[in-house]
């Protein structure tokens, strides 16, 4: 077993089993496998390392491993002082991170000693030579085929499974047809409304006020100078059931311009008031909040895909991925100076689905 | 490994008596003998690259243990509370349960944040671990006959992982969960005919719903990684029987595998790299933040952040975009339909 | 109108913090800003006063003229090179001459942060003589920029409504289009954040006390002051840029150190 294996290529002889030591047998130079174009040089000599040539050294490897194994100890242990000496003390974010710090190093002081020692071990201690096994193909033998091609008639024969047609297609039918009822056990995932329904709407109705977000205060046009942004909601969204499901389709971003510089088209004229534009926030691409506007530019960019729209256009589309604009929600003022909304969303806000008309 | 009762037993040590006792004891009910002679010393190539499957292996198991943990104090529930925990800039915010746990895991349990950030790092290395391994096996061709099958495996095997991954980003409920979950819905509503129904089915009713969190813990703790386990255990059985692939070298030829053999060699080697593989992910996790949910605060839908840094992570002169654009332009003058700083890459 | 607003400070200026002018200057800031309210105080101001703001308007004058008159015109009307000045107020001026960002350098995507290039009297020079040209926001009471007794837990949500899409929710910056960003916040003093959320600076948008209340901008700023003043308890940050570089460092320096492990793993040892 101390042998080197100088054993040439193709050699047959360290057969199946390599649970043996023993080197495989070789026939120096002679197997020469003819179809290689450069013949396969054979494994090159063993090269002994200190440890297998100078047992001092040995020794002192083999310290050095239980060393790292000690270390781990000590890592572990450091590990539990360190759950009980750095504690989190409530609200104390220094703690938190002492806590986490000094457990964490204690942890991988732990593994890394167990981990780096036996690697150590295997590559300096334990028995270095390469092995050979040989491969066999995956394919089973001819026999071996055979013999399962054989079960398999028996089978077909003594079931009838080729033979009796009938019974054999009305059971694949069967089998086809029990699913089924497990398609239909998942409809009540959702309650019984129409989604397509309740995509065409939003929270918003003529004459609803604008508010801001979160505090659902009402806002009124002279509080937005040239440049504001306002994060805006709807006037008692706070209160509705589905908040978040009615915000996720309600979220509006209110911004003011000189009233020259919106391209206004025909037919929303009285969308805006004095220069003031709503517009949904929910992107047309696949539906993040789009709120990076930049005041100077008029552009408002979505974070998720870089989609820009330009507010002085009506938010068409200048870049990215988004399809459509952004729907704009027609805004008035109310008696008192409050922006009011005159109606909902023109049509379905956020991103495309099969139902949605164009 | 004795397998039979040694006739000379008395002239062993009394550990030699015990463990060939116990070796028997279980062979005797189990065969197992016949295991442990065939792959005992089989033998495995010795190349750096034929490792990275193994980093894979190893940080899953991390996952696995670090994810009980945190499934002992998370709550999987979207009911709203008011935080009341200790981290004062989102004392008396309204969020789900799962978010309010998933804080306290972080600043109220003691190990509870390292915990998440192994678990979250250990994701991520599961995930470029088989990135990285995959490129392996398919540039040195390992994916040829007879070794297809396991090629799909591990496919199927790299998309679960990316599923988990996504189920778990999207438990604990803060801004960039909700903005995840929120990117699917559209995307499965794009889905022809069926598109909205499905996002409706699969929320529980309109976005984002109530449901969302509790159906994707289930798939995110039991189902996924059931599936993950199984097709892993395949992948292993396939690989035995198959045998490693090796690069060419002396003494290497097509009808033969060169290397150390699992006993002890390799098993010590494997084992010990599971540990290093443990340690690297903890000493990563226990000094490198990892999703800061607290910064990012509960789910709303209208609400999220820029994603893309490139020029604005410093107040230098020279942001990085900056070297890709021949002329700066003076402020204001932009046409439409330019590019973002994106493609200016 | 200056002069008179200015006498109107008198009482005030024993408390100043800052400069011994910064009262003044503040008050008769505020002052221009509103309007009209110096008639209440006129009867008992004194001449000392008068003459150390008037000196102050003079000299930001010639501040003006020497180092922004070029761009922005000599009457603060604006060139082809800048905007107009009328009616931007104390609080533009300080914002933007105070952090370094004018005199403008080059022009570029949008004026970047730089070293100050004036003194604070300087400054506070050639903030009041803006103000003086035309009212605008004023220089914010140090009452909201203490970053103390406000409501913390407000402050991040209003940031993360309002700031946060762009400054990032740790406020470590974020990029915009065509080369622009939101910069990084941090260590960015109460005053500066308060004058940008007043004024808009660039393309960010305004937030007018109607927007963001005073008290609501100090909830801001006491939330900023949060996050410079606490230690991040994860561990280091990589920049706090989200998902983007904790999957980078993985594949990079994670991923690496595996690799190079492997390496000495497979190595045979001598
Ligand atoms: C390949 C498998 C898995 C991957 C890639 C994965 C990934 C993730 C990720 C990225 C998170 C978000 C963590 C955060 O930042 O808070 C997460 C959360 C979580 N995972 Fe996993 N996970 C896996 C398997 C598991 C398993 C097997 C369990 C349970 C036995 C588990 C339990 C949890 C729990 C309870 C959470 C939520 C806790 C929290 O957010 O703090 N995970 N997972
Ligand atoms: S969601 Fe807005 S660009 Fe994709």
């Amino acid at each position: 077993m101390a042998d080197d294996h100088g054993d040439t290529a193709g050699s047959k002889a360290a057969g199946k089993d390599v649970a043996q030591h023993s080197a495989p047998a070789y026939d120096a130079g002679t197997a020469v496998v003819a179809s290689e174009e450069v013949p396969n040089p054979g494994f090159p000599p063993y090269r002994p390392r200190v440890t297998d040539l100078d047992p001092k050294v040995d020794k002192q490897q083999e310290r050095r491993v239980s060393a790292l194994f000690f270390v781990s100890i000590i890592g572990s242990v450091l590990a539990v002082a360190a759950y009980i000496v750095f504690p989190i003390i409530p609200g104390d974010m220094d703690s938190v991170r002492n806590n986490t710090l000094f457990l964490g190093l204690g942890i991988t002081l732990g593994l890394l000693g167990i981990g780096i020692g036996a690697v150590h071990w295997s590559k300096a201690l334990m028995e270095g030579h390469d092995l050979v096994e040989q491969r066999h193909s995956t394919r089973g033998s001819e026999e071996t085929r055979a013999k399962a091609l054989e079960v398999f008639t028996l089978g077909n024969k003594e079931s009838g499974f080729g033979r009796r047609t009938m019974l054999r297609n009305t059971l694949i039918g069967a089998l086809v047809v029990t699913p089924l009822p497990a398609i239909v056990l998942f409809r009540d995932l959702a309650p019984a409304d129409d989604p397509v329904k309740l995509l065409k709407h939003t929270f918003w109705e003529p004459g609803m006020r604008l508010t801001r977000d979160p505090s659902g205060t009402p806002i009124k046009a002279s509080d937005l100078t040239l440049g504001s942004a306002f994060q805006v909601i709807p006037d008692g969204i706070n209160d509705s059931e589905h908040r978040i499901e009615e915000k996720a389709k309600a979220a509006v971003l209110l911004v003011r311009l000189k009233p020259e510089e919106l391209e206004i088209s025909e037919g929303r004229e009285n969308w805006s008031y004095d220069g003031i534009v709503a517009y949904s926030k929910i992107c047309t691409h696949v539906g993040c909040p789009v709120a990076l506007y930049e005041q100077q530019t008029h552009h408002l960019l979505c974070p998720c895909h870089q989609s820009q729209f330009d507010i002085k256009r009506e938010a068409a589309v200048i870049f990215g991925p988004a399809k459509r604009p952004l729907p704009q929600l027609p805004i008035s003022v109310d008696s008192e100076g409050y922006l009011i909304a005159t109606s909902d969303f023109m049509e379905p806000i956020g991103p495309s689905f099969w139902e949605r008309q164009l | 490994m004795t397998t039979t009762q040694t006739p000379d037993a008395q002239s062993k040590s009394r550990g030699q008596r015990f463990t060939s006792a116990a070796a028997n004891y279980i062979d005797e009910r189990t065969s197992i003998s016949g295991l442990v002679k065939e792959v005992g010393r089989k033998i495995f190539p010795d190349h750096w690259s034929f490792m990275l499957g193994e980093v894979a292996l190893y940080s899953f198991i991390v996952i696995l243990l670090s994810g009980t943990f945190l499934t002992f104090f998370f709550q999987a529930s979207m009911v709203e509370v008011h935080y009341d925990g200790s981290y004062a800039p989102l004392k008396g915010i309204e969020m789900s349960a799962a978010m309010a746990s998933t804080l306290d895991i972080s600043f109220d349990i003691r190990g509870g944040l390292l915990m998440r950030q192994v678990h979250h790092w250990a994701a991520l290395l599961f995930v470029a671990s088989i990135g990285l391994h995959m490129l392996r096996v398919y540039f040195t061709g390992a994916f040829r006959k007879p070794r297809e099958i396991n090629w799909f495996i591990g496919f199927v095997l790299f998309i679960l992982a990316m599923a988990e991954g996504f189920t778990g980003y999207s438990l604990p409920d803060d801004l960039l969960s909700g903005n995840g979950l929120r990117i699917i819905d559209g995307m499965v509503k794009g889905i022809p005919v069926i598109g909205t129904w499905i996002s409706y089915l699969l929320f529980g009713g309109e976005f984002p719903g109530v449901d969302i969190v509790s159906r994707l813990y289930i798939l995110h703790i039991m189902l996924l990684p059931a599936i993950i386990i199984a097709a892993l255990g395949v992948h292993m059985l396939l690989l035995v029987i198959n045998k490693h692939t090796q690069f060419a070298g002396p003494g290497h030829t097509n009808d033969n595998v060169v290397g150390s053999p699992v006993m002890p060699g390799f098993a010590a080697k494997a084992g010990g790299f599971f540990f290093i593989v443990f340690g690297v992910i903890t000493l990563i996790a226990s000094t490198f933040s990892i999703n800061p949910v607290w910064v990012y605060g509960p789910y709303d839908p209208s609400l999220f952040q820029q994603v893309l840094n490139l020029t604005g992570t410093s107040d230098s002169p020279t942001a990085p975009c900056d070297l890709f654009r021949p002329g700066g332009r003076p402020n204001g003058s932009v046409s439409p339909g330019r590019s973002t700083s994106l493609r200016r890459w | 109108m200056a002069t008179s607003a200015a006498r109107a400070s008198r009482n005030s200026r024993a408390v100043g913090r800052r400069h011994p002018l910064a009262t003044v200057a503040l008050l008769l800031v505020a002052l221009v800003g509103t309007g009209g309210a110096y008639a209440l105080f006129t009867s008992s101001a004194t001449a000392e006063t008068s003459a150390s703001a008037e000196a102050l308007v003079e000299e930001g004058g010639k501040l003006f003229a020497a180092n922004c008159a070029t761009c922005h015109g000599l009457d603060l009307e604006g060139t082809t090179q800048g905007p107009t000045l009328i009616g931007v107020g104390a609080a533009a001026t300080d914002f933007q001459v105070g952090t370094g960002r004018m005199p403008l350098a080059i022009s570029g995507p949008q004026a970047e942060k730089k070293p100050v290039q004036f003194t604070e009297e300087q400054i506070l020079a050639l903030s009041v003589f803006v103000a003086a040209q035309g009212p605008g926001p004023a220089i914010p009471a140090d009452m909201y920029l203490t970053g103390k007794g406000y409501d913390v837990s407000n402050g991040a949500e209003l940031f993360r409504i309002n700031c946060a899409m762009c400054h990032n929710v740790a406020g470590a910056g974020g990029a915009l289009t065509e080369g622009k960003f939101a910069p990084s916040l941090a260590d960015v003093t109460p005053k500066h954040a308060y004058e940008a959320m007043l004024t808009g600076p660039q393309n960010m948008p305004v937030f007018n006390d109607t927007n963001l209340s005073p008290e609501e901008k100090a909830d801001i700023i006491t939330y900023l002051k949060y996050l410079d003043e606490t230690p991040s308890v994860g561990g280091f940050t990589l920049g706090s840029l989200g998902p983007v570089s904790e999957g980078l460092f993985i594949w990079i320096f994670g991923l690496g150190a595996i690799v190079a492990i492997t390496v000495w793993l497979t190595a045979k040892s001598n």
